[in-house]
Protein backbone atom coordinates (compact mmCIF):
# COMPACT_ATOMS: atom_id res chain seq x y z
CA UNK A 1 0.00 0.00 0.00
CA UNK A 2 1.34 3.53 -1.13
CA UNK A 3 0.29 7.28 0.01
CA UNK A 4 0.46 10.57 -1.17
CA UNK A 5 -0.18 13.53 1.17
CA UNK A 6 -0.90 16.82 -0.17
CA UNK A 7 -3.01 19.71 0.58
CA UNK A 8 -3.46 23.68 -0.70
CA UNK A 9 -4.81 26.65 1.80
CA UNK A 10 -6.38 29.84 0.43
CA UNK A 11 -7.63 33.78 1.11
CA UNK A 12 -11.46 33.53 0.90
CA UNK A 13 -12.71 36.23 -1.69
CA UNK A 14 -14.64 38.31 0.78
CA UNK A 15 -11.13 38.55 2.96
CA UNK A 16 -9.23 39.58 -0.25
CA UNK A 17 -11.67 42.32 -1.09
CA UNK A 18 -11.12 43.86 2.82
CA UNK A 19 -7.41 43.01 2.62
CA UNK A 20 -7.60 40.30 5.02
CA UNK A 21 -4.81 37.86 5.06
CA UNK A 22 -5.47 34.05 4.98
CA UNK A 23 -6.21 33.03 8.65
CA UNK A 24 -6.08 29.20 8.06
CA UNK A 25 -2.83 26.60 8.19
CA UNK A 26 -2.24 22.99 7.51
CA UNK A 27 0.66 20.60 8.29
CA UNK A 28 1.56 17.19 7.45
CA UNK A 29 4.37 15.10 8.80
CA UNK A 30 5.69 11.70 7.75
CA UNK A 31 7.21 9.29 9.76
CA UNK A 32 9.66 6.77 8.95
CA UNK A 33 7.16 3.89 9.45
CA UNK A 34 4.93 5.61 6.96
CA UNK A 35 2.46 6.88 9.50
CA UNK A 36 1.13 10.50 8.17
CA UNK A 37 0.14 13.10 10.94
CA UNK A 38 -1.52 16.25 9.46
CA UNK A 39 -3.85 18.91 10.40
CA UNK A 40 -5.73 21.97 9.66
CA UNK A 41 -6.79 25.31 11.48
CA UNK A 42 -8.74 28.18 11.19
CA UNK A 43 -8.26 30.64 12.62
CA UNK A 44 -11.22 33.23 13.71
CA UNK A 45 -10.11 36.39 11.93
CA UNK A 46 -12.73 38.79 13.94
CA UNK A 47 -11.34 41.61 15.21
CA UNK A 48 -10.95 40.24 18.41
CA UNK A 49 -8.86 38.09 17.31
CA UNK A 50 -6.34 39.85 15.30
CA UNK A 51 -3.71 36.79 15.74
CA UNK A 52 -5.25 33.95 14.62
CA UNK A 53 -2.96 32.92 11.63
CA UNK A 54 -0.15 32.93 14.25
CA UNK A 55 -2.80 31.08 16.54
CA UNK A 56 -3.37 28.50 13.57
CA UNK A 57 -0.26 28.14 12.73
CA UNK A 58 0.54 27.49 16.56
CA UNK A 59 -2.45 24.82 16.09
CA UNK A 60 -1.21 22.92 13.55
CA UNK A 61 2.51 22.87 14.71
CA UNK A 62 1.20 21.50 18.51
CA UNK A 63 -0.99 18.61 16.76
CA UNK A 64 1.84 17.18 14.72
CA UNK A 65 4.24 17.59 17.44
CA UNK A 66 2.29 16.30 20.06
CA UNK A 67 1.22 13.02 18.35
CA UNK A 68 4.77 12.79 16.87
CA UNK A 69 5.81 12.35 20.84
CA UNK A 70 2.54 10.07 21.85
CA UNK A 71 3.84 7.74 18.82
CA UNK A 72 7.46 7.69 19.64
CA UNK A 73 6.63 7.57 23.34
CA UNK A 74 5.59 4.21 22.69
CA UNK A 75 6.80 3.21 19.57
CA UNK A 76 8.08 -0.50 20.90
CA UNK A 77 4.43 -1.08 22.04
CA UNK A 78 1.78 0.05 19.55
CA UNK A 79 -1.26 -1.96 21.20
CA UNK A 80 -0.50 0.54 24.41
CA UNK A 81 -0.87 2.96 22.13
CA UNK A 82 -4.13 2.34 20.85
CA UNK A 83 -5.53 1.53 24.00
CA UNK A 84 -4.13 4.89 25.65
CA UNK A 85 -5.83 6.85 22.84
CA UNK A 86 -9.10 5.07 23.00
CA UNK A 87 -9.24 5.87 26.56
CA UNK A 88 -7.34 9.21 26.62
CA UNK A 89 -7.85 10.77 23.41
CA UNK A 90 -11.29 13.31 24.00
CA UNK A 91 -9.25 13.71 27.85
CA UNK A 92 -5.55 13.67 27.80
CA UNK A 93 -4.50 13.95 24.47
CA UNK A 94 -6.64 16.90 24.18
CA UNK A 95 -5.60 18.20 27.39
CA UNK A 96 -1.87 18.37 26.08
CA UNK A 97 -2.88 20.21 23.04
CA UNK A 98 -4.67 22.85 24.41
CA UNK A 99 -1.97 23.13 27.34
CA UNK A 100 0.86 23.42 24.71
CA UNK A 101 -1.03 25.62 22.37
CA UNK A 102 -1.77 28.28 25.21
CA UNK A 103 1.61 27.49 26.26
CA UNK A 104 3.41 28.63 22.42
CA UNK A 105 0.58 31.40 22.50
CA UNK A 106 2.19 32.90 25.39
CA UNK A 107 5.32 33.02 24.85
CA UNK A 108 5.25 34.37 20.98
CA UNK A 109 3.21 37.04 22.64
CA UNK A 110 5.80 37.96 24.97
CA UNK A 111 8.81 37.81 22.30
CA UNK A 112 6.68 39.67 20.13
CA UNK A 113 6.31 42.23 22.89
CA UNK A 114 2.45 42.20 22.13
CA UNK A 115 0.34 44.10 25.03
CA UNK A 116 -0.10 42.04 28.20
CA UNK A 117 -3.60 42.63 29.93
CA UNK A 118 -3.83 43.27 32.95
CA UNK A 119 -6.90 43.12 35.33
CA UNK A 120 -7.54 45.46 38.24
CA UNK A 121 -5.57 43.93 40.83
CA UNK A 122 -2.37 43.97 38.72
CA UNK A 123 -2.79 39.97 37.21
CA UNK A 124 -2.06 39.09 33.93
CA UNK A 125 -5.28 38.19 32.17
CA UNK A 126 -3.69 35.13 30.01
CA UNK A 127 -7.72 34.53 28.36
CA UNK A 128 -7.67 37.60 26.63
CA UNK A 129 -4.13 37.23 24.88
CA UNK A 130 -5.27 32.84 23.87
CA UNK A 131 -8.73 35.31 22.35
CA UNK A 132 -6.38 37.03 20.03
CA UNK A 133 -5.11 34.07 18.76
CA UNK A 134 -8.08 32.07 18.51
CA UNK A 135 -8.34 28.79 16.47
CA UNK A 136 -10.06 26.13 15.43
CA UNK A 137 -8.23 22.34 14.84
CA UNK A 138 -8.43 18.74 13.23
CA UNK A 139 -6.18 16.57 13.12
CA UNK A 140 -5.29 12.66 12.43
CA UNK A 141 -2.73 10.45 12.57
CA UNK A 142 -2.97 7.85 10.25
CA UNK A 143 -0.38 5.05 11.20
CA UNK A 144 -0.55 1.16 9.57
CA UNK A 145 -2.49 0.02 12.46
CA UNK A 146 -4.94 2.32 13.58
CA UNK A 147 -6.36 5.99 13.09
CA UNK A 148 -6.92 8.52 15.68
CA UNK A 149 -8.72 11.73 14.94
CA UNK A 150 -9.18 15.18 17.04
CA UNK A 151 -11.15 18.01 16.25
CA UNK A 152 -11.69 21.17 18.60
CA UNK A 153 -14.07 23.85 16.65
CA UNK A 154 -15.57 23.73 13.01
CA UNK A 155 -13.95 22.00 9.86
CA UNK A 156 -14.65 18.94 7.88
CA UNK A 157 -12.63 15.20 8.01
CA UNK A 158 -13.92 13.13 5.70
CA UNK A 159 -12.85 8.88 4.33
CA UNK A 160 -13.87 8.50 0.86
CA UNK A 161 -13.36 5.12 -1.38
CA UNK A 162 -15.44 3.28 -4.13
CA UNK A 163 -17.95 2.61 -1.61
CA UNK A 164 -19.04 6.12 -0.55
CA UNK A 165 -18.30 9.33 1.80
CA UNK A 166 -18.25 8.59 5.57
CA UNK A 167 -17.58 11.31 8.05
CA UNK A 168 -14.67 10.48 10.23
CA UNK A 169 -15.56 12.76 13.24
CA UNK A 170 -18.61 14.70 13.13
CA UNK A 171 -18.12 18.36 15.16
CA UNK A 172 -21.88 19.68 16.47
CA UNK A 173 -23.20 21.99 13.95
CA UNK A 174 -23.21 25.59 15.75
CA UNK A 175 -25.52 27.98 13.69
CA UNK A 176 -24.16 31.34 11.76
CA UNK A 177 -20.35 32.51 12.12
CA UNK A 178 -19.70 30.89 15.85
CA UNK A 179 -17.08 28.29 16.44
CA UNK A 180 -16.06 26.21 19.30
CA UNK A 181 -11.83 27.42 19.56
CA UNK A 182 -8.86 26.59 21.60
CA UNK A 183 -8.66 29.87 22.88
CA UNK A 184 -11.49 28.93 25.27
CA UNK A 185 -10.59 28.19 29.16
CA UNK A 186 -10.58 24.50 28.93
CA UNK A 187 -10.69 24.00 25.48
CA UNK A 188 -10.46 20.12 25.94
CA UNK A 189 -13.74 19.88 27.01
CA UNK A 190 -15.19 20.67 23.29
CA UNK A 191 -12.26 18.18 21.75
CA UNK A 192 -13.77 15.34 19.86
CA UNK A 193 -11.94 12.72 18.94
CA UNK A 194 -12.02 8.74 17.58
CA UNK A 195 -10.08 5.94 16.98
CA UNK A 196 -10.43 3.16 14.55
CA UNK A 197 -8.08 0.07 14.01
CA UNK A 198 -7.04 -0.28 10.31
CA UNK A 199 -7.03 -4.26 9.13
CA UNK A 200 -6.31 -5.90 5.51
CA UNK A 201 -9.90 -5.38 5.02
CA UNK A 202 -10.11 -2.18 3.83
CA UNK A 203 -10.64 -1.36 0.30
CA UNK A 204 -7.99 0.81 -1.82
CA UNK A 205 -8.09 3.18 -3.29
CA UNK A 206 -9.51 5.32 -0.82
CA UNK A 207 -9.02 9.44 0.85
CA UNK A 208 -9.11 11.27 3.82
CA UNK A 209 -10.01 15.01 3.16
CA UNK A 210 -9.76 16.99 6.37
CA UNK A 211 -11.01 20.60 4.90
CA UNK A 212 -11.63 24.40 7.44
CA UNK A 213 -15.57 24.95 7.37
CA UNK A 214 -14.77 27.49 4.63
CA UNK A 215 -14.86 24.77 2.28
CA UNK A 216 -18.57 23.08 3.33
CA UNK A 217 -19.93 26.35 3.71
CA UNK A 218 -19.22 27.39 0.28
CA UNK A 219 -21.44 24.51 -1.30
CA UNK A 220 -24.89 24.30 -1.10
CA UNK A 221 -25.67 22.19 0.99
CA UNK A 222 -24.44 19.12 2.89
CA UNK A 223 -25.16 16.76 -0.22
CA UNK A 224 -23.68 19.02 -2.71
CA UNK A 225 -20.29 18.85 0.07
CA UNK A 226 -20.32 15.37 0.00
CA UNK A 227 -20.70 14.93 -4.33
CA UNK A 228 -17.28 17.54 -4.14
CA UNK A 229 -15.66 14.86 -1.51
CA UNK A 230 -16.44 12.15 -3.79
CA UNK A 231 -15.37 14.14 -7.11
CA UNK A 232 -11.78 14.71 -5.91
CA UNK A 233 -11.11 10.94 -4.70
CA UNK A 234 -12.36 10.00 -8.36
CA UNK A 235 -10.64 12.78 -10.50
CA UNK A 236 -7.69 11.88 -8.22
CA UNK A 237 -8.14 8.13 -9.14
CA UNK A 238 -8.96 8.86 -12.83
CA UNK A 239 -5.81 11.61 -13.90
CA UNK A 240 -3.83 11.12 -10.41
CA UNK A 241 -2.57 12.77 -7.52
CA UNK A 242 -0.34 15.10 -9.40
CA UNK A 243 -3.05 16.22 -11.27
CA UNK A 244 -4.59 17.18 -8.61
CA UNK A 245 -2.07 18.65 -6.80
CA UNK A 246 -1.23 21.28 -9.55
CA UNK A 247 -4.89 22.52 -9.75
CA UNK A 248 -5.64 22.53 -6.26
CA UNK A 249 -5.52 26.03 -5.48
CA UNK A 250 -7.10 27.52 -8.32
CA UNK A 251 -10.34 25.13 -7.66
CA UNK A 252 -9.80 26.37 -4.06
CA UNK A 253 -10.04 30.04 -4.88
CA UNK A 254 -12.86 29.41 -7.16
CA UNK A 255 -14.39 27.39 -4.72
CA UNK A 256 -14.79 30.93 -2.25
CA UNK A 257 -15.28 33.10 -4.69
CA UNK A 258 -18.19 31.47 -5.96
CA UNK A 259 -19.21 30.07 -2.39
CA UNK A 260 -18.82 31.72 1.14
CA UNK A 261 -15.94 33.79 0.65
CA UNK A 262 -14.12 32.72 3.68
CA UNK A 263 -10.34 31.33 3.21
CA UNK A 264 -10.72 27.47 2.13
CA UNK A 265 -8.13 25.02 3.29
CA UNK A 266 -8.19 21.15 1.73
CA UNK A 267 -5.49 18.64 2.55
CA UNK A 268 -5.77 15.21 1.12
CA UNK A 269 -4.44 11.70 2.30
CA UNK A 270 -4.62 9.02 -0.56
CA UNK A 271 -3.89 5.35 -0.49
CA UNK A 272 -3.52 3.24 -2.57
CA UNK A 273 -2.11 -0.53 -3.87
CA UNK A 274 0.79 -0.65 -5.77
CA UNK A 275 -0.96 -1.92 -8.84
CA UNK A 276 -2.99 1.30 -8.71
CA UNK A 277 -2.03 5.01 -10.31
CA UNK A 278 -1.93 7.54 -8.05
CA UNK A 279 0.85 9.89 -9.29
CA UNK B 1 2.89 20.41 -18.45
CA UNK B 2 0.23 20.68 -15.92
CA UNK B 3 -3.19 19.29 -17.04
CA UNK B 4 -5.88 21.55 -16.56
CA UNK B 5 -9.08 19.80 -15.04
CA UNK B 6 -12.70 21.27 -14.16
CA UNK B 7 -12.97 21.66 -10.72
CA UNK B 8 -14.47 18.71 -9.39
CA UNK B 9 -17.27 19.37 -7.11
CA UNK B 10 -20.82 19.77 -6.67
CA UNK B 11 -23.46 23.32 -6.82
CA UNK B 12 -21.20 25.81 -4.94
CA UNK B 13 -23.61 29.13 -3.61
CA UNK B 14 -23.22 31.83 -1.52
CA UNK B 15 -24.25 31.89 2.34
CA UNK B 16 -28.52 33.42 2.58
CA UNK B 17 -28.81 36.28 4.77
CA UNK B 18 -32.25 37.16 6.00
CA UNK B 19 -33.19 41.01 6.79
CA UNK B 20 -36.30 41.10 8.14
CA UNK B 21 -38.35 44.53 8.61
CA UNK B 22 -41.08 44.37 11.44
CA UNK B 23 -43.22 47.46 11.36
CA UNK B 24 -45.93 48.34 13.74
CA UNK B 25 -48.90 49.69 11.50
CA UNK B 26 -51.27 49.93 14.39
CA UNK B 27 -53.49 53.22 14.57
CA UNK B 28 -51.19 55.37 16.48
CA UNK B 29 -48.56 55.09 13.78
CA UNK B 30 -50.93 56.63 11.40
CA UNK B 31 -49.68 60.30 9.51
CA UNK B 32 -46.01 61.50 9.57
CA UNK B 33 -44.90 57.76 11.95
CA UNK B 34 -45.98 55.39 9.17
CA UNK B 35 -45.37 58.03 5.97
CA UNK B 36 -41.59 58.56 7.19
CA UNK B 37 -41.24 54.91 8.00
CA UNK B 38 -42.50 54.45 4.11
CA UNK B 39 -40.14 56.96 2.96
CA UNK B 40 -37.04 55.79 5.23
CA UNK B 41 -37.04 52.19 4.15
CA UNK B 42 -37.56 53.11 0.50
CA UNK B 43 -34.49 55.16 0.58
CA UNK B 44 -32.33 52.36 2.29
CA UNK B 45 -32.44 49.66 -0.60
CA UNK B 46 -30.23 51.27 -2.74
CA UNK B 47 -27.29 51.31 -0.26
CA UNK B 48 -28.54 48.04 0.92
CA UNK B 49 -28.12 46.70 -3.23
CA UNK B 50 -24.40 48.46 -3.23
CA UNK B 51 -23.30 47.05 0.25
CA UNK B 52 -24.74 43.50 -1.25
CA UNK B 53 -23.05 44.04 -4.73
CA UNK B 54 -19.52 44.58 -2.59
CA UNK B 55 -20.42 41.09 -0.62
CA UNK B 56 -20.87 38.81 -3.05
CA UNK B 57 -20.34 36.05 -1.01
CA UNK B 58 -23.59 36.60 0.70
CA UNK B 59 -26.91 36.76 -0.63
CA UNK B 60 -29.07 39.60 0.95
CA UNK B 61 -32.83 38.67 1.49
CA UNK B 62 -35.04 41.17 2.32
CA UNK B 63 -38.90 40.79 3.83
CA UNK B 64 -41.32 43.20 5.17
CA UNK B 65 -43.68 41.80 8.08
CA UNK B 66 -46.05 44.42 9.67
CA UNK B 67 -48.60 43.62 12.52
CA UNK B 68 -52.07 45.78 13.82
CA UNK B 69 -54.84 44.13 14.49
CA UNK B 70 -53.49 40.54 13.25
CA UNK B 71 -49.84 40.29 10.96
CA UNK B 72 -49.07 39.45 7.41
CA UNK B 73 -46.22 39.13 5.61
CA UNK B 74 -45.86 41.89 3.15
CA UNK B 75 -43.57 40.09 1.38
CA UNK B 76 -44.82 36.21 0.43
CA UNK B 77 -41.45 35.22 0.09
CA UNK B 78 -37.87 36.46 0.50
CA UNK B 79 -36.46 38.53 -2.21
CA UNK B 80 -32.89 39.06 -3.14
CA UNK B 81 -32.36 42.82 -1.86
CA UNK B 82 -31.95 43.56 -5.90
CA UNK B 83 -35.20 43.06 -6.59
CA UNK B 84 -37.06 44.13 -3.39
CA UNK B 85 -39.45 47.09 -3.57
CA UNK B 86 -41.18 48.41 -0.77
CA UNK B 87 -44.75 48.32 -0.76
CA UNK B 88 -45.81 51.65 1.35
CA UNK B 89 -47.78 51.17 4.69
CA UNK B 90 -51.08 51.67 5.81
CA UNK B 91 -51.80 52.37 9.43
CA UNK B 92 -55.14 51.08 11.61
CA UNK B 93 -55.87 48.74 13.88
CA UNK B 94 -54.22 47.56 17.64
CA UNK B 95 -50.95 46.36 18.15
CA UNK B 96 -50.56 42.68 17.50
CA UNK B 97 -46.86 42.17 18.15
CA UNK B 98 -47.19 38.38 19.32
CA UNK B 99 -49.09 37.18 16.55
CA UNK B 100 -46.03 39.03 14.85
CA UNK B 101 -43.55 36.90 16.63
CA UNK B 102 -45.54 33.46 16.08
CA UNK B 103 -45.34 34.45 12.18
CA UNK B 104 -41.56 35.26 12.55
CA UNK B 105 -40.42 31.91 14.61
CA UNK B 106 -42.32 29.88 11.69
CA UNK B 107 -40.26 31.19 9.52
CA UNK B 108 -36.99 30.66 11.26
CA UNK B 109 -37.38 27.06 11.61
CA UNK B 110 -35.12 24.66 9.99
CA UNK B 111 -36.70 24.43 6.87
CA UNK B 112 -37.61 27.06 5.59
CA UNK B 113 -34.16 28.48 6.62
CA UNK B 114 -30.98 26.42 6.48
CA UNK B 115 -27.99 25.30 8.70
CA UNK B 116 -25.67 27.32 6.97
CA UNK B 117 -27.28 30.68 6.56
CA UNK B 118 -25.53 33.90 8.10
CA UNK B 119 -26.99 35.29 11.04
CA UNK B 120 -30.68 36.90 10.01
CA UNK B 121 -31.41 40.49 11.11
CA UNK B 122 -34.49 41.07 12.64
CA UNK B 123 -35.80 45.21 13.07
CA UNK B 124 -38.59 45.63 15.06
CA UNK B 125 -40.05 49.18 14.74
CA UNK B 126 -42.70 50.39 17.01
CA UNK B 127 -44.26 53.11 18.85
CA UNK B 128 -46.41 51.88 21.41
CA UNK B 129 -47.24 49.04 23.52
CA UNK B 130 -48.23 45.51 22.21
CA UNK B 131 -52.35 44.77 22.97
CA UNK B 132 -51.90 41.13 23.02
CA UNK B 133 -49.87 38.34 24.75
CA UNK B 134 -46.43 38.99 23.51
CA UNK B 135 -44.28 37.44 25.84
CA UNK B 136 -45.04 33.30 25.06
CA UNK B 137 -44.58 34.24 21.47
CA UNK B 138 -41.50 36.03 22.00
CA UNK B 139 -39.88 33.08 24.09
CA UNK B 140 -40.68 30.90 21.30
CA UNK B 141 -38.93 32.75 18.48
CA UNK B 142 -36.02 33.33 21.12
CA UNK B 143 -35.86 29.50 22.06
CA UNK B 144 -35.50 28.42 18.13
CA UNK B 145 -31.87 27.69 17.19
CA UNK B 146 -32.17 30.89 14.91
CA UNK B 147 -34.24 32.81 16.77
CA UNK B 148 -30.99 32.98 19.48
CA UNK B 149 -28.64 33.24 16.81
CA UNK B 150 -30.28 36.35 15.54
CA UNK B 151 -29.22 39.88 15.14
CA UNK B 152 -31.93 41.81 16.94
CA UNK B 153 -32.80 45.62 16.59
CA UNK B 154 -35.64 47.56 17.77
CA UNK B 155 -36.47 51.39 16.78
CA UNK B 156 -38.43 53.05 19.31
CA UNK B 157 -40.78 55.43 17.47
CA UNK B 158 -41.84 58.53 20.14
CA UNK B 159 -42.10 58.72 23.86
CA UNK B 160 -45.05 56.05 23.90
CA UNK B 161 -43.37 53.17 22.70
CA UNK B 162 -42.36 50.53 25.62
CA UNK B 163 -38.65 50.00 25.50
CA UNK B 164 -39.32 47.25 28.16
CA UNK B 165 -40.66 45.43 25.47
CA UNK B 166 -38.35 46.12 22.98
CA UNK B 167 -35.41 45.48 25.22
CA UNK B 168 -37.09 42.17 25.92
CA UNK B 169 -36.85 41.61 21.71
CA UNK B 170 -33.43 42.60 21.40
CA UNK B 171 -31.70 41.55 24.61
CA UNK B 172 -29.29 44.47 24.89
CA UNK B 173 -30.67 48.08 25.54
CA UNK B 174 -28.19 49.55 23.30
CA UNK B 175 -29.91 47.80 20.09
CA UNK B 176 -33.44 49.62 21.05
CA UNK B 177 -32.48 53.21 18.98
CA UNK B 178 -34.48 56.45 19.95
CA UNK B 179 -36.76 58.10 17.41
CA UNK B 180 -38.72 60.87 18.98
CA UNK B 181 -38.77 62.65 15.56
CA UNK B 182 -38.79 62.05 11.90
CA UNK B 183 -35.12 62.81 11.18
CA UNK B 184 -34.19 60.45 13.85
CA UNK B 185 -36.35 57.65 12.72
CA UNK B 186 -34.64 58.30 9.49
CA UNK B 187 -31.30 57.94 10.69
CA UNK B 188 -32.04 54.77 12.59
CA UNK B 189 -33.66 52.92 9.96
CA UNK B 190 -30.30 54.48 7.91
CA UNK B 191 -28.28 52.76 10.66
CA UNK B 192 -30.66 49.62 11.09
CA UNK B 193 -29.79 48.74 7.05
CA UNK B 194 -26.16 48.71 7.51
CA UNK B 195 -26.59 45.80 10.24
CA UNK B 196 -27.09 43.05 6.79
CA UNK B 197 -23.39 44.22 5.89
CA UNK B 198 -21.81 43.94 9.58
CA UNK B 199 -23.41 40.22 9.49
CA UNK B 200 -22.33 39.64 6.42
CA UNK B 201 -18.22 38.90 6.53
CA UNK B 202 -17.32 34.93 7.15
CA UNK B 203 -14.79 35.36 9.51
CA UNK B 204 -16.05 33.09 12.61
CA UNK B 205 -15.81 34.25 16.29
CA UNK B 206 -15.28 31.78 19.04
CA UNK B 207 -18.45 30.73 21.52
CA UNK B 208 -17.66 29.93 25.15
CA UNK B 209 -17.52 26.46 26.30
CA UNK B 210 -20.41 24.09 26.32
CA UNK B 211 -19.94 23.92 30.25
CA UNK B 212 -20.16 28.06 30.50
CA UNK B 213 -23.37 29.34 28.76
CA UNK B 214 -22.65 27.17 25.23
CA UNK B 215 -26.40 27.11 25.11
CA UNK B 216 -27.06 30.29 25.01
CA UNK B 217 -25.19 31.56 21.89
CA UNK B 218 -23.55 34.52 24.12
CA UNK B 219 -19.96 34.78 23.05
CA UNK B 220 -18.19 34.43 25.87
CA UNK B 221 -20.17 35.86 28.11
CA UNK B 222 -20.12 39.59 25.65
CA UNK B 223 -24.21 40.04 24.45
CA UNK B 224 -24.97 38.09 21.25
CA UNK B 225 -25.83 41.56 19.10
CA UNK B 226 -22.44 42.98 19.80
CA UNK B 227 -21.45 41.71 16.68
CA UNK B 228 -22.35 45.09 15.41
CA UNK B 229 -20.36 48.21 15.71
CA UNK B 230 -22.35 49.83 18.23
CA UNK B 231 -20.04 52.68 18.23
CA UNK B 232 -21.32 54.28 15.22
CA UNK B 233 -25.11 54.02 16.13
CA UNK B 234 -26.28 57.78 16.06
CA UNK B 235 -26.78 60.07 18.80
CA UNK B 236 -30.58 60.24 19.24
CA UNK B 237 -30.28 63.77 21.55
CA UNK B 238 -28.59 65.07 18.99
CA UNK B 239 -30.91 64.60 16.13
CA UNK B 240 -33.87 66.84 15.14
CA UNK B 241 -34.75 70.81 16.95
CA UNK B 242 -37.02 68.59 19.32
CA UNK B 243 -38.95 65.30 20.32
CA UNK B 244 -42.16 65.58 19.13
CA UNK B 245 -43.63 62.78 19.06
Amino acid sequence: MKQVTFGASVIGASHKLSGMECQDSYKKKELIDGTIIMAVADGHGSKSCPFSKTGSKIAVNTFCMVMEEFYNRYKDNNEALIAYLNREGDTKVAQTIDYEWKRRVLKIHVKNKRDIPISENGKKINEKIYMQYGSTLVGITISPTFLFALQIGDGDLFYVNNNGVNHVLQAEKILGTETRSLSSTDSWKNAIATLRRRDNSENFPSAFLMSTDGFANSHKNANEFRLTCKDYFETIKQHGADAVKKNLKEWLLDTSEKGCGDDVTLLISYFYHDSQQAE
Amino acid sequence: MTKTLKRPGGELSSRPLHFIWIVDCSGSMFGEKIGTVNHAIQSTIPEMVDSAQNNPNAQLLVRTLKFSSGASWVTVNPVDIENFTWDDLDAGGVTDLGKAFDMLAAQLTIPPMTDRALPPVLVLLSDGQPTDDYKKSLNKLLKLPWGKKSVRIAISIGQDADDNMLQEFTGNPELVLQANNPQALVKMIKWASTAASQVSAPSSKPLGNKNDNGSSGKLNGEKAATVLDINNIPNASSIGDKDIW
